[in-house]
């Protein structure tokens, strides 16, 4: 085959694999919707969803001013200053679109595909992204690649409406840019760039991994002695036009000049002009004034900023970390000092078998992938090596974090993998005849070749001569060690077709295996929308366990307008999404004084627990119960939580201890500890569980039988509990009106005489 | 306009002529608690009193949440011309609650045309004018049966009942058969779907004979027209009363795409009894006939055309999942179950959906070009449901006059 008629070939492959990629891509995103329904899944896409709902009905205007008072009651929240609201208008602008051009498509729908639709871009992203480190068959790979990992899949089904659907779209098409502007030197690039990232910042927290990372491969560059004006018109476009930008997202607002997170961009940013600076110093001056010049320049720059820093930081100016980037540093640190974060699942640091598990065969190629990346070593290997060490560190620190790693993974994988297929690959003749033609004929490599050449004197103009020299003959050497991409040295083919065979037929059969893991794990683990629960029947059949919808559409059509309910912060997005009623307490978490409260609530008696129900306005309170059906994250297993958080802040009437039994477990049964068993918490949850089974009941979650003799209520009262017993509704009793005690009126009615202790006492 | 929705109940099917673009309609009335006792003045119909009436037997059916009244009435003419007409009286306060009027001759079995009269307008009294087919010569007799359904006319007393409890319903209304014309001789019915639990009436010289579930009113002689008194009975009545608050039936004719899609937007609300401090999990599960017989609704069904694809059942918050296709050899009966059963008081939301192929429901019109006649049911009832609102959208295609 000749080159010319592979390059037509390719011109049409290209698009058309590229376009299947991103056809699979969201196709395997679509298991939830085809099994269940178009639905939005879990707890922050339902907040999502109904701002974007908000926003499609009332407007941009009236959505950046929106004060929400249905949520945190009493305190209320500023929904416009708190969201990063790049998710909602994506949306909307589409749905704004379709209606334009009159498609009558559903705000849901819009929501529920867009994640799915933006995995086909980011796929696309990801091969640009490997293109420029390596070729365009690396690019299809790390495209095919990330289109199906599971651990990107993890946070992009369809109906997984949350920020890190299009975030992780933006990371990578971010750096694809930064990286095409590194390498130009073009102020366009960075300008895009900067677009971009302004983009990322308004869609997703995680944006300060952009901020860090491209300030640090800038820091590197330059120790390396890599300063060009490529890398200081492209950081100064990016830095600048992107800080500016960042700054206009309410939510973010001066953070880029007063936290610490931001400050490693902007030391990076004063650090190129003083370089450039001294730079252009350099042309004027001798070499021995320069010298006297920049020693004493430099330590008195450093000693201003350092000092400047220091006096900011403690005088308040620039706030510290937050407790969220501590706990990236030392992981033990966020479950003494701020347990909400700890306690939720996804902040755990992660289990080995996770890596393996969303990322199969990738995470084997990766550190391959990595060392190719030092053999070759441009500006842009170490942007990928950089990020490649800091993402596997957050990754190890935090499941979450997978995701940012994912990325990553999938384009070092790709370049490891296309490297042994250009290996294995190679026809003999092929080999042969480019040793005898030179290295500089094959189609395919010769931009890449090229531009080695090219790049390494553009980078030692402006130096002394000696150096010059001496990096042309480094570059030299280093390119006799890149054999694997520019074929320099005489490379002896591998003749032997067994052996070619052989690798080949493995790699491939790894490549099946990652496909069928991928989708085993998609279709698995990543697509139930956790509102919808499956399971089978005894006859095999599958039964649809809708609890939850069953319990907030009750509250939503049979409770007053603006009931109050009061649960765990877990379900504040749904209850404000489905049931529309006012909440206490949702997944924002903001406050965590009052979610404290609403801990202490459940964990104290109910004398103790009625006050403050009364004092919030509480009008129900809802409980989630897996005990009937073994569900096991129902509230008696985060109960602990609960009661952590709530002793944090009120450390004298809460205590863990006390919920122990003196063997120090965790029990419910008989032998749960007086403080347990007095909780709300634990009577909401068992009240008349026994009776259900005729006082012979078991805890299918916890697999102990309970005592036949269940808790009994006195200030709450059951008012609606769903079929499968999943969530249980109970309503807080008014004020007794013959002003007894509401014990002793639930006494009374139920025909019991008062408590002997209380007449003996007087 | 009405709609009984009972298993014999016509399916009030109008024509909708292309032309037609909406109709909103508002229907039902609901009756003041006491209710408002008719009668009160004693006036003479305004009706020509050609006729008389021999005998009657009215069977008041209180069974069902509907009331049903069948009226037969052997009528006899005592003027000097021939009769064609007959006239069947309502009280005005309760035309409101009439759901659905229809007449026959008793022994041929064939159906006689009702009409709402005009003519005779009365602020106490509606008259029903009903067309015989053949003229009733003098002296000569005849016998006809007018059926008619109510809906509204009960109301549950006590106002509130437990979860687990039977609720019970009190109707109030005339021991004596409304006429226009005087009554010779006439006897009531009353039939109940369980044993009856009290029973008041007026005139109190006559005492109600109770059978089982049957109370017996009357026979009272030489009745004069329009004769009222008071009659009241308390009975027991399980079972939810399907109430639709408001409906929406949104038609969409597509001739492009060759289908009518239907949506209903539905409103449910249970009439019953209200429920009684809080409904308890463990009680109902309890006790699985308390299920079946309890005033909970747990399913209602309703019915589809044969052809009907792409059938949905959602909410605000997404799909239902329980719910259920029969195939029938004439429609498809679908079967709904809320997400939770509504006790009394309490509501819901829901819509269904389907397609269908439109040319079972559109023809051209003969001799013209671009005229088209659609026929739709205006609304398919469900089983003993009363509706309150109901509005009908018909969405013909783009350009369309």
């Amino acid at each position: 085959m000749s080159t010319e008629a592979s390059s037509t070939i390719a011109r049409v492959l290209k698009p058309t694999i590229l376009a299947l990629i991103a056809i699979v891509a969201i196709s395997s995103r679509l298991f939830s919707i085809i099994r269940f329904e178009s639905v939005i899944h879990e707890f922050d896409p339902w907040f999502n969803y109904r701002t974007t709902q908000h926003l499609v009905k009332n407007g941009f205007y009236d959505f950046w001013n929106w004060f929400d008072e249905k949520s945190w009651y009493p305190l209320g929240r500023v929904v416009g200053g708190t969201v990063y609201p790049g998710i909602m208008v994506t949306s909307a602008i589409i749905h704004n679109v379709l209606h334009y051009f009159n498609f009558p498509v559903d705000i849901r729908n819009v929501c529920v595909f867009l994640a799915p639709m933006f995995s086909g871009l980011t796929s696309f992203s990801a091969y640009l992204l490997t293109k420029e480190l390596k070729d365009s068959s690396a690019g299809l790979l790390a495209a095919a690649f990330l289109g199906v990992a599971p651990g990107y899949i993890s946070r992009s089904v369809a109906g997984s409406y949350d920020n890190e659907g299009i975030a992780i779209f933006l990371l990578v098409f971010t750096f694809y840019l930064w990286i095409k502007a590194v390498k130009t030197g073009s102020a366009f690039f960075a300008l895009w760039t900067a677009l971009f990232y302004f983009y990322m910042v308004s869609a997703w927290g995680g944006y300060v991994f952009i901020t860090n990372l491209v300030p640090l491969h800038a820091f590197a560059l330059l120790l390396m002695g890599r300063f060009s004006n490529r890398l200081y018109v492209s950081y100064s476009t990016f830095y600048a036009v992107g800080t500016l930008l960042s700054m206009q997202i309410p939510f973010v607002g001066f953070q880029p000049t007063r936290t610490s997170e931001h400050m490693a961009a902007l030391g990076v940013f004063g650090l190129l002009q003083l370089y450039a600076f001294a730079e252009l110093i350099r042309g004027y001056v001798t070499p021995k004034q320069f010298k006297t010049l920049v020693k004493t320049g430099i330590s008195a720059v450093a000693a201003i900023a350092v000092i400047g820093l220091t006096v900011l930081s403690y005088s308040g100016v620039i706030a510290p970390f937050t407790g969220r980037f501590y706990s990236l540093y030392d992981t033990g640190y966020a479950k003494i000092h701020i347990p909400i974060i700890a306690s939720v699942s996804e902040h755990q640091p992660t289990a080995w078998t996770s890596f393996f598990f969303d990322l199969q065969m990738l995470i084997f190629l990766f550190p391959a992938g990595v060392y190719l990346c030092f053999r070759e070593l441009k500006d842009e290997h170490v942007f990928v090596i950089l990020y490649s060490v800091f993402a596997s560190y957050f990754a190890g620190v935090m499941v979450r974090l997978m995701l940012t790693l994912t990325p990553i993974v999938c384009v070092a994988a790709a370049i490891a993998y296309s490297t042994l297929l250009d290996t294995y690959l190679e026809r003999a003749d092929h080999v042969l005849a480019s040793n005898l033609k030179g290295p500089l004929t094959r189609s395919d490599e010769t931009p890449a070749a090229s531009g080695v050449t090219e790049s390494k004197p553009k980078k030692s103009s402006g130096k002394s001569a000696a150096k010059a020299q001496e990096l042309e003959a480094k570059a030299a050497a280093s390119k006799g060690a890149v054999g694997y991409l520019s074929g320099e040295r005489k490379r002896v083919p591998i003749l032997n077709w067994d052996s070619r065979m052989m690798v080949i037929v493995q790699l491939t059969w790894f490549l099946f295996m990652f496909a069928w893991h991928c989708t085993y794990v998609t279709s698995g683990s990543y697509s139930s929308p956790s509102i919808v629960l499956a399971s089978r029947q005894q006859d095999g059949s599958q039964m649809i366990i809708d609890d939850f919808r069953e319990a907030y559409y009750w509250l939503r059509k049979n409770t007053h307008q603006d009931a109050k309910v009061m649960s765990w912060w877990d379900y504040g997005y749904q209850m404000a999404g489905m049931a529309n009623v006012t909440t206490l307490v949702d997944n924002n978490t903001w406050n965590n004084t009052h979610i404290a409260t609403v801990g202490k609530a459940m964990a104290s008696s109910e004398e103790v627990a009625y006050d403050v129900l009364r004092r919030h306005d509480v009008d129900y309170v809802l409980v989630l119960f897996g005990g009937v059906i073994g569900y096991s994250g129902d509230d008696i297993n985060k109960f602990l939580w609960m009661i952590r958080i709530a002793e944090g802040v009120y450390p004298t009437e809460v205590k863990e201890s006390n919920f122990f039994t003196p063997r120090g477990e965790y029990k419910v049964d008989h032998e749960a500890s007086s403080t347990m068993k007095n909780s709300i918490m634990y009577k909401m949850s068992y009240y008349r569980f026994a009776e259900l089974y005729g006082g012979n009941a078991v805890d299918h979650v916890r697999g102990v039988r309970m005592p036949s003799e269940g808790p009994t209520l006195s200030v709450l009262e059951e008012a609606y509990t769903s079929e499968q017993w999943l969530a249980r509704i109970y309503k807080v009793k008014n004020l007794d009106i013959l002003g007894r005690d509401l014990k002793d009126a639930t006494s009374f009615e139920k025909g019991r005489a008062r408590k002997t202790s209380v007449i003996k006492r007087k | 306009m009405r709609f009984i929705p009972s298993t014999k109940a016509l399916v009030a099917v109008i024509t909708a002529l292309v032309a037609i673009s909406s109709s909103s309609l508002v229907s039902s009335f609901s009756m003041d608690d006491e209710g408002y006792f008719p009668g009160g003045a004693d006036l003479d119909p305004l009706v020509p009193q050609h006729l008389k009436i021999t005998n009657l037997l009215r069977t008041l059916d209180l069974s069902k949440p509907l009331v049903r009244e069948i009226t037969s009435a052997a009528l006899q003419n005592v003027a000097e011309q021939n009769v064609t007409d007959y006239y069947f009286p309502v009280d005005q306060v309760y035309t409101f609650n009439l759901a659905h009027i229809s007449a026959e001759n008793r022994k041929t079995k064939e159906s006689l045309k009702v009409i709402k009269d005009t003519e005779f307008y009365d602020s106490e009294y509606q008259y029903y004018q009903i067309k015989l087919v053949e003229p009733l010569a003098p002296g000569e007799k005849i016998q006809i049966t007018v059926k008619a359904v109510y809906t509204g006319m009960t109301r549950p007393f006590p106002t509130h009942a437990r979860q687990d409890e039977k609720q019970q319903f009190v109707y109030f209304g005339n021991p004596f058969a409304l006429t226009a014309y005087p009554t010779t001789k006439q006897k009531t019915t009353v039939i109940t779907p369980n044993s009856v639990l009290e029973v008041f009436e007026h005139p109190p010289e006559s005492t109600p004979e109770i059978k089982n579930n049957q109370v017996i009113l009357g026979p009272y002689h030489d009745v004069k027209p329009l004769e009222h008194g008071i009659f009241e009975i308390q009975y027991q009545l399980s079972g939810p009363i399907y109430h639709v608050r408001h409906l929406l039936r949104d038609i969409e004719v597509s001739q492009w795409g060759d289908n009518l899609a239907v949506e209903e937007h539905y409103n449910l609300v249970n009439k019953g009894a209200l429920l009684k401090g809080q409904f308890s999990r463990v009680d109902y599960q309890k006790n699985p006939a308390g299920i079946r017989d309890g005033n909970g609704i747990l399913g209602l069904q309703t019915r589809l055309p044969k052809q009907a694809a792409e059938i949905y059942y959602r909410d605000e918050i997404g799909n239902i999942s329980t719910s259920a296709l029969v195939h029938q050899p004439k429609e498809v009966l679908l079967n709904l179950k809320p997400r939770f059963p509504i006790f009394g008081g309490w509501n819901t939301t829901f819509y269904i959906g389907y397609n269908v192929p439109l040319k079972n429901y559109l023809r051209q019109v003969a001799n013209a070009n671009n005229k088209y006649v659609l026929k739709v049911p205006f609304v398919v009832p469900m089983m003993e449901t009363t509706y309150e609102d109901v509005l009908v959208r018909v969405v013909l295609p783009e350009g369309s006059k």
